[in-house]
């Protein structure tokens, strides 16, 4: 052992004084540095000594920290791009987990309606019993009048020499009718307006009333905001009239009627003959029922431009008495399969039947169908829970009289109250799915080229060295 | 008329890496010889080896602001070297003329090398060693590196390097004294 190092020892001795040896012979020719030399004007001296800050900056400055920094900047867009996009979809989904919530343009106020020459009318028809589509009806010349939506306590301006005329016609479904004709007085009386004309038709449970209120012009918003928050509106319809040419005309002809009453007045004064005083009599006469025919168109005008007009309808939800509930319902929810199941644990909590169950695949999209009968007593419960489930699409819902016996869980006859059902998945969950894929496979790339970049700098990258 | 620079190899650098010409000239007449007859033990040509250690000083030159004060020159020098070397060797694989061949040619025009004998018994010992033990010899033995020195400039551990020092000793021993035998 101690011989063999002995021989290494020796053996590297050579090699060392072989290649001293070998120095001398390898040397560069003497024009060396005057060859170089020109060639170094063309490089780029960096003349500033590097800063020798820290070993955390020194391993980061440079292309590690560029290729770093934009990389955290892109994965960081990514993730607030899925954030914002699972933020919006829950909050859709959010929107519509209450399936009978009104639409807001039912719950909003109309805003400002500025007068023009034609009359400007706003129809808002909502769906008795789904409460998902609204749809919103405009009509007017251009310039002939301006709409904006969902300006709380809006005021018509009151446009100066504007003689405008505001009327609308609220058609409500509430609860009891007579407890909303009492808000419907004391809210024309909060607002300083009052109450014109009111009828009401039917018995209990089938009551309908009409009810014409007037309010002050600058309240006529408030009003309507007011009279949509006592029930579901089912139309309503508001218009202006421009009615100041009409107004100008008007005074203009009582001007000159008074003028003539005038003339007339001092002609009688100078009649000298029987004859001529009747005469003059008789078109005073005339004159002054003229004017007095147009004080009162004016009076009128005034009068409907100073107070508005709304009339109020006032129905109770349509019943079928005799007839056990029934409802119609369309939900499009995110998975089929687990919703069917929570359906299946539903009706089995209400003791319910299931009569049938249909599942369908169409264009990769699953639905199913499904036939349910609860008892009456549980109707609305099982409605409203389904409605929970995804975003309803339709609802119809036919609903007996409350004079009826409701069936109830305990009875002995089979639940009577039928639900039809239908699943539709929704478009959004592979849109989810796969835009999470996406985000993950782009964070997933990034983090790969942030590795290769730090593998590639400190060389690992490189072949080994034959 | 140059002024000769007595400085220490830091001074020297710190010096370089504001500008200064001079500066750098010493270092280059520093080390050129060593890198030259490193590329060339590794090329065996004299203009490649030339143009590689001349490219190593350009490299050098360019990015003399990233060197840090206190790191040990030399290694930093060869390593520039090694990896010009290897790159112009991959890009020239096919027009390469092997060691020995080159060697023996190189004898013409003024090839200041003395020693006919001399080179010959180091080709014959060298282009008999495998290309990585080859590589190891000359820059322990030949760049005077140390271990860890030459470990890092190759970029394997020590450990390799050992062992690999070991077998191309055991070999150059049987190759040399064939040499000295003949």
């Amino acid at each position: 052992m101690k011989d063999e190092n002995n021989n290494f020892t020796n053996i590297e001795r050579k090699v060392q004084s072989f290649f001293k040896k070998q120095k001398d012979s390898l040397r560069v020719g003497n024009d060396f540095w005057s060859k170089l030399e020109p060639k170094l004007e063309a490089k780029v001296v960096n003349t500033e000594p590097r800063k020798t800050k820290g070993r955390l900056w020194q391993w980061l400055a440079g292309p590690r920290l560029i290729a770093i920094s934009s990389s955290l900047a892109v994965v960081l867009v990514l993730i607030v791009a899925g954030s914002l996009w699972l933020t919006s979809n829950n909050s859709a989904n959010n929107n519509t987990s209450n399936p009978m919530a009104r639409p807001p343009v039912a719950n909003g106020s109309l805003g400002a309606i500025a007068a023009g020459t034609s009359p400007l009318v706003i129809n808002t028809a909502v769906p008795v019993t789904s409460g998902i589509t609204a749809t919103q009806a405009f009509s007017g010349s251009s310039g002939s009048g301006n709409v904006t939506f969902g300006t709380e306590n809006s005021v018509i301006p009151e446009a100066t020499g504007q003689q405008v005329i505001s009327q609308a016609s609220v058609t409500l479904e509430v609860t009891t009718v007579s407890t909303a004709i009492t808000q419907v007085e004391t809210i024309a009386q909060n607002l300083g307006g009052s109450v014109d004309n009111m009828s009401s038709t039917g018995e209990q449970n089938q009551e309908q009333a009409n009810i014409t209120i007037r309010v002050p012009q600058n309240q006529f918003l408030t009003a309507l905001n007011q009279l949509q928050s006592l029930g579901t509106v089912e139309n309503q319809n508001a218009s202006s009239q421009d009615v100041t040419q009409q107004y100008i005309d008007l005074q203009a002809q009582l001007n000159s009627a008074q003028l003539e009453e005038q003339s007339l007045q001092a002609i009688l004064a100078k009649a000298t003959t029987v004859s001529d005083e009747i005469a003059i009599q008789e078109q005073l006469t005339q004159v002054i029922s003229q004017v007095q025919s147009l004080q009162g168109q004016i009076n009128y005008l005034q009068n409907q431009v100073a107070m508005s007009t709304i009339t109020v309808s006032l129905n109770t939800p349509i019943q079928t008495v005799g007839q056990p509930p029934s409802g119609t319902v369309d939900v499009t929810v995110s998975n089929v399969d687990n919703t069917l199941a929570s359906v299946q644990q539903l009706v089995t909590g209400v003791k319910g039947i299931i009569n049938s169950s249909t599942v369908s695949y169409n264009n990769g999209k699953e639905s199913a169908t499904l036939s349910l009968q609860v008892y009456s007593a549980n109707f609305d419960q099982v409605m409203t829970a389904i409605a929970k489930y995804g975003k309803t699409q339709q609802k119809t819902i036919q609903e007996s009289g409350t004079s009826q016996q409701t069936e109830t869980p305990q009875s002995n006859s089979p639940p009577d109250a039928s639900i039809s059902l239908t699943l539709t998945q929704a478009n959004g969950f592979w849109t989810a799915t796969v835009i999470t894929i996406i985000v993950a496979a782009g964070v997933i790339l990034l983090i790969l080229i942030i590795v290769l970049v730090i593998a590639g700098r400190a060389g690992l990258l490189r072949k080994p060295r034959a | 008329m140059t002024e000769k620079i007595a400085l220490t190899e830091d001074e020297i650098m710190l010096r370089c890496q504001t500008g200064d010409r001079e500066a750098f000239r010493a270092l280059v007449e520093k080390y050129q010889n060593m890198l030259y007859g490193t590329a060339y033990l590794m090329t065996g040509n004299r203009m490649v080896a030339e143009d590689q250690v001349q490219e190593t000083f350009l490299s050098v030159w360019k990015s003399i602001g990233t060197f840090r004060a206190g790191r040990p020159l030399k290694p930093w020098l060869v390593r520039i070297l090694v990896n010009k070397v290897l790159s112009y060797q991959r890009a020239n694989a096919k027009t390469m003329l092997s060691l020995d061949t080159d060697l023996v040619a190189d004898t013409a025009g003024d090839d200041p090398l003395k020693g006919i004998e001399q080179r010959d018994q180091l080709q014959n010992v060298l282009r008999n060693l495998p290309l990585e033990q080859r590589q190891v010899v000359l820059l322990r033995y030949f760049a005077e590196l140390s271990l860890i020195e030459t470990a890092t400039v190759l970029g394997r551990s020590q450990g390799t390097i050992k062992s690999q020092i070991h077998r191309a000793l055991e070999h150059l021993k049987d190759l040399i004294e064939d040499d000295n035998g003949k």
